[in-house]
């Protein structure tokens, strides 16, 4: 049927001629296929959808926990060995600075960076505090890690205070001297002569580069550390960067004991058996087991020894150098190997770190989306009635 | 009744795996679809365009019709009235349906223009108009015919009436707006019997 309106009937052409060309599309593919691909496509978006907003939620999640950075882990490893104490500790230390120092993060430790640094605690020796806490040590006197650096004047260090009996501590200091021109071999000479002032101090290596500097690694009794430090800082006009680590070992020393006192015991049960022992097959049997036990023991006593000789005599490397000469290049870092027994630990725990990530987003982002989805609800629902008016 | 709303569903039932079938649907209502428009915008060439756009639209989505008892047709003005509600709120007719199925964007034929606006039957609207401009004085109902029906620049109006431009705006605005209070009644019963 022809209308009047030439209009109608062209647009009549026009969707029959749509018409045609979506007949010719589906003789091209099955249209029972094409029925088929439907709701395959729509679960695909959907799960698009979900992809997309798990990957949201973990990105604001990854950017939440690392805003928190370190003082979280703190936190995390503090629970979990010490409980409560952990948590006033590791907020402690992610406490800003005072006014006129930069808070020192963990990593910016062990670099002798040019910048004053504030005291700062790490992780790990802010739950071996908590265990020199527990012994009933003043976690100040415990542990402490800091570097300096200052236009000439040595900045009053927070001293490490020799702990009780019960405490083990390994200092380690490394001082970055400037000293005036001319004058390398004299006060390099003097360096290795702050060793030999303490008993049983001694240089332990050095090495010069050019005539103009050169660095020295020097042990000394941990009783007289600060004194040797002070000793180190007044050889130069300046120092340009200075770093006190103490790594409290008294777990390791106390475990050590521990284990020995079992062996010792069992050698002493072992040797009477031996004495007792009525046959040669009995005799050989505990003469082996004597041995394996003597041989621990042993191997527990030398890293007692090595444990205590850390403890006992601190380590201080120096640089010297020369106003205006360069400094020292430091020597290039061994590549790590790569653990592959590690490996797998390393998976699951990126794979955990990611779960967390995302269920954190979806802490923030979930309350979001609801709030969102209902001002929408009220928006479209006002333009509704608008329309309708 | 009932066998139309059956009719129309089965056809675009059909249409789905025989897309040609659409063009009986579309017969059936296209002219009433084009009035719907035509009284609602009282403008032939945007009617046409929403009729269009309309049925394009519901071609491309005749899958996703279901048949709950209101009929194809209910479907249909729904997909038109979401059409018109666009146009009102953005002031121009959509054409994404129409390009997608690859359709040109046609106008109306010379000859289309009289035959649409027989469509709106203008007849209570030419005698409401004549009422409301009786109701006019002289100055301003002369003053409406240069500036609305001649379109001539106010300052010329102003120049044949022997006044000043600011008089001249004054009587077109002030014959405006009675026209409209008279016309409004008028218009809002077009619309209720279009329903």
């Amino acid at each position: 049927m022809k209308s009047e309106i030439r209009f109608l009937n062209e647009l009549d052409e026009d969707l029959a001629e749509a018409a045609w060309r979506e007949s010719l599309k589906g003789a091209r593919r099955p249209r029972s296929r094409a029925v088929r691909r439907r709701p395959h496509r729509r679960i695909l978006m959907v799960l698009a959808g979900a992809v997309a907003f798990l990957t949201l939620a973990g990105t604001i999640g990854w950017f939440v926990t690392r805003g928190q950075g370190g003082a979280s882990q703190e936190l995390r490893t503090g629970s979990v060995a010490l409980g409560s104490r952990a948590r006033g500790l590791a907020q402690a230390s992610a406490t800003p600075a005072p006014s006129g120092m930069e808070h020192a993060s963990q990593t910016s430790l062990s670099e002798q960076e040019a910048a004053f640094r504030a005291p700062s605690f790490d992780q790990t020796q802010s739950t071996q505090r908590l265990a020199a806490g527990d012994l009933g040590v003043a976690p100040g006197a415990m542990n402490a890690s800091w570097s300096a650096a200052s236009g000439g004047v040595l900045p009053s260090l927070p001293a490490i205070t020799t702990p009780g009996d019960m405490t083990r501590i390994v200092k380690t200091g490394q001082l970055s001297i400037v000293i005036g021109s001319g004058t390398f071999q004299d006060k390099f000479r003097q360096a290795a002569l702050i060793a030999a002032n303490y008993r049983g101090g001694y240089v332990q290596s050095s090495s010069t580069s050019g005539s103009r500097s050169g660095t020295l690694t020097i042990r000394v009794p941990a009783a007289r550390f600060e004194d040797a430090m002070s000793a180190l800082a007044a050889l130069g006009t300046r120092i340009e960067s200075q770093s006190v680590t103490g790594k409290n070992v008294t777990s390791q020393f106390v475990d050590l004991g521990a284990r020995l006192s079992v062996w010792q015991q069992q050698l002493h049960v072992l040797n009477g058996l031996l004495g007792k022992a009525a046959s040669p097959e009995a005799t050989i049997r505990y003469t082996n087991l004597i041995m394996d036990v003597q041989f621990r023991i042993e191997e527990i006593k030398g890293n007692l020894r090595v444990l205590r000789n850390e403890a006992d005599m601190s380590t201080i490397k120096a640089s010297l150098r020369e106003e205006g000469a360069p400094a020292p290049t430091p020597k290039p870092e061994k590549v790590a190997k790569p653990n592959l027994g590690n490996a797998f630990q390393h998976a699951v725990a990126g794979f955990l770190a990611v779960v967390a990530a995302v269920v954190v987003g979806l802490g923030y982002l979930v309350p979001i989306s609801v709030l969102l989805a209902l001002a929408g609800l009220v928006f479209l629902r006002i333009r509704r009635r608008r329309t309708a008016a | 009744m009932e066998e139309e709303f059956s009719a129309d569903a089965e056809l675009l039932a059909l249409s789905r795996e025989q897309p040609e079938a659409f063009g009986a649907f579309y017969r059936r209502h296209a002219q009433n679809l084009l009035r719907y428009f035509a009284r609602r915008t009282l403008d032939p060439e945007t009617a046409a365009e929403l009729t269009a756009e309309t049925f394009a639209e519901a071609f491309a989505s005749r899958s996703r019709f279901r048949d709950r008892g209101s009929g194809a047709a209910a479907w249909l003005y729904g997909i038109a009235r979401h059409q018109l509600g666009r146009y009102l709120r953005a002031g121009a007719v959509e054409s994404r349906a129409r390009r997608r199925l690859g359709m040109p964007e046609r106008d109306l034929q010379p000859g289309d223009y009289e035959r649409v606006e027989e469509l709106i039957d203008f007849a209570p609207l030419r005698a409401a108009l004549a009422d409301a401009l009786d109701l006019l004085t002289e100055d301003q109902r002369e003053a409406m015919r240069l500036r609305v029906m001649e379109e001539r620049p106010y300052e010329e109006v102003a120049r044949i009436l022997e006044c000043t431009e600011a008089t001249a705006r004054a009587r077109v605005s002030r014959g405006l707006r009675r026209v409209t209070q008279v016309l409004e009644p008028t218009r809002r019963q077009m619309l209720r019997e279009a329903d």
